[in-house]
């Protein structure tokens, strides 16, 4: 499946919401797509899914049969959940449901009507439509949310299933749930841009100095389930140091290649692996209002560094896309952050303009994070 | 294709929502043929009831497909491959639909209505007549349906307008810029409904298969 030039908006004098996404997904590709709120991942998704039509580019190769799962399965519907999964089956051409509805434990609630269902047996039922009949494509929006814990640890084990019989997962998911999946690609949408990191090849010299930021603040998640974490060999060793040249720093020749234009989510990502931490600071370019960051990987407990600092990038919308194995990405130059192992919980610490600590202060207590302003 | 017009109809029959549509069809029916229609009228009470029941079956139309939801949409459209089956699976079960309520509507005129049976040339007429009302409705449902128009109070003003549009529009000699549904009715009184039929047929059928095209070219942009 191959994706050309493709750029789309909503309206004719609109802005793009995604802007030239260029790639190919091959047979049994596994692929993450993060970004923030009102990114356009949800618009991505229902492109790839064929919903509807870039307004530049080109979609090939897209597999005859799709599944798709909405973030949320619309149960406002006068059916069963065994009368709808019937109806589905049926509409695709006698598929069978029931061996999935036993995989993600919903056989019990079959004979309840759909608008009983809590919303993670609803996204059971929504998941259960898609994958029923062996897609080519399987485009999962925001996949993991609400499931409980079993379900939580089926489905990554369901997508490497799928993706062995060559079926493309796309999963939009702020969650990182399918981080355990030694193969996984990872897509981020940001200002319309679509980017897939590169893992870090290349040892590194010494941490580059960082730069001053104005004031710092604490937040310290509250207790959360640990989540396994994987071994991603490709990723940043523990004896390696990311090289800031890797990174497009300030100063390297792709960054003053005449008619370049620095794209700020490359600029700000980290392979991080388990067990490291990670320090990223920005050196603003003030001309263009991007940052760029350098990094340094550190060890600390691996067990401490987990999905809970994923959580401050919904609240907050100005980093870490964090987590075990996966980039870290600062979405505003502005921001910057620290993620480390404690007793109990991950601090993440996070450097914010002067003027805007109290607001961030009140999202992070809002969102049940224990949150301090911490001494300069 | 089939299976997604069953779980249509049987969404649309299971929320209850066609008796929306079914009451009030059979409530015109009783208040049209409370008195039988005396012999040599025929044609024009049939006719009446063909144009009186077109808001209906748009109504009916409209309520089949807004209820499925918005995402259920995507789904289905997913799941059967291609939107354009997803829009052609809606549109054959309002067709169904409405084919039943036309049936059902003629049938009472014929079975209650009427002192005497038509002529076969009448009674050939006024069934073309309902089916022309129920495309007339399809069209008028489809284009005032919520992916067409998410406002439902435009949507219903829009579904109210079209028709009375249809019926104002087609007293004028201009009568050929819609569906002439006062023309039927002129026709019919004046015992000209079969031989008028070819041309009023073909300027209704025009109008409907204009419209339903503009609804398909409408959900290019409204998945």
């Amino acid at each position: 499946m191959d994706l050309s030039n493709v750029s789309f908006r909503y309206r004719r004098r609109a802005p793009d919401v995604i802007r030239n996404a260029d790639t190919v997904l091959n047979p049994g590709d596994v692929i993450e797509l993060t970004g923030p709120n009102g990114a356009g991942k949800s618009t991505l998704l229902r492109l790839l899914a064929g919903l509807t039509h870039p307004t530049t580019g080109k979609i090939s190769a897209r597999p005859k049969i799709v599944g798709y799962a909405p973030d949320h399965l619309p149960t406002a519907q006068p059916f069963t959940v065994s009368a709808y999964l019937d109806h589905m089956a049926r509409i695709r051409g006698g598929a069978t449901w029931r061996p999935w509805a036993d995989r993600l434990n919903l056989t019990h609630l079959v004979r309840l009507p759909l608008r009983e269902l809590s919303k993670g047996s609803a996204h059971k039922v929504a998941l259960i439509q898609a994958i029923m009949c062996n897609p080519g494509l399987l485009l999962l929006d925001e996949p993991f949310a609400g499931l409980d814990s079993d379900t939580r640890e089926a489905l990554p084990a369901i997508v490497t299933e799928l993706a062995s019989q060559g079926t493309i997962v796309v999963a939009g998911d702020h969650e990182a749930g399918l981080h355990t999946l030694p193969s996984l690609r990872h897509w981020t949408l940001t200002d319309g841009t679509l980017k897939e990191p590169s893992p870090l090849r290349h040892p590194a010299p010494a941490p580059t100095p960082v730069a001053t930021a104005p004031r710092t603040t604490q937040a310290i998640p509250p207790s959360q389930p640990h989540i396994p974490t994987p071994n991603h060999e490709r990723d940043l060793a523990p004896d390696q140091t990311p090289d800031p040249a890797s990174h497009h720093a300030p100063g390297s020749d792709q960054e003053h290649a005449p008619g370049h234009t620095p794209d700020l989510v490359p600029d700000h990502t980290l392979g991080l692996a388990p067990g490291q931490t990670a320090n990223l600071l920005p050196n603003h370019t003030p001309d263009s209002g991007r940052g760029q960051a350098s990094g340094q990987a550190a060890a600390s407990d691996p067990a401490t560094l987990s999905a809970p600092a994923v959580g401050l990038a919904p609240p907050m919308g100005l980093a870490p896309t964090v987590d075990v194995g996966h980039p870290v990405g600062f979405e505003r130059p502005e921001a910057s952050g620290r993620v480390g192992g404690s007793e109990g919980g991950v601090v993440v610490e996070v450097r914010v303009p002067g003027g805007e600590v109290g607001a961030f202060l009140a999202r992070m207590r809002a969102e049940g994070y224990e949150a301090t302003e911490a001494a300069q | 294709m089939i299976a997604l017009t069953r779980f249509r109809i049987s969404a649309y029959v299971r929320s209850h929502r066609v008796y929306q549509a079914l009451i009030p069809i059979l409530v015109m029916m009783a208040i049209i043929y409370a008195n039988r229609a005396p012999v040599g009228s025929e044609a024009a009470a049939l006719a009446d009831s063909a144009v009186l029941i077109i808001p209906v079956l748009a109504w009916s139309t409209r309520s089949l497909l807004d209820t499925e939801p918005d995402e259920q949409r995507a789904i289905s459209a997913t799941t059967t491959g291609t939107r354009t089956r997803e829009l052609t699976g809606g549109l054959l079960a309002a067709l169904a639909v409405n084919t039943v309520f036309a049936t059902l509507a003629l049938a009472c005129g014929l079975l209650m209505g009427l002192e005497a049976s038509p002529t076969t040339d009448v009674l050939f007429a006024v069934t073309v007549l309902h089916v022309l009302a129920v495309l007339a409705g399809l069209t008028l449902g489809a284009l005032t349906s919520r992916v067409i128009l998410p406002s439902p109070a435009l949507s219903i003003m829009a579904l109210l307008f079209g028709y009375l549009a249809m019926l104002l529009i087609s007293i004028t000699p201009a009568y050929w810029l819609t569906v002439p549904v006062t023309a039927w009715l002129k026709a019919a009184g004046s015992g000209a409904l079969p031989s008028d039929l070819p041309a009023l047929g073909a300027i209704s059928l025009a109008w409907c298969l204009a419209g339903l095209a503009w609804y398909t070219w409408l959900r290019r942009s409204r998945p």
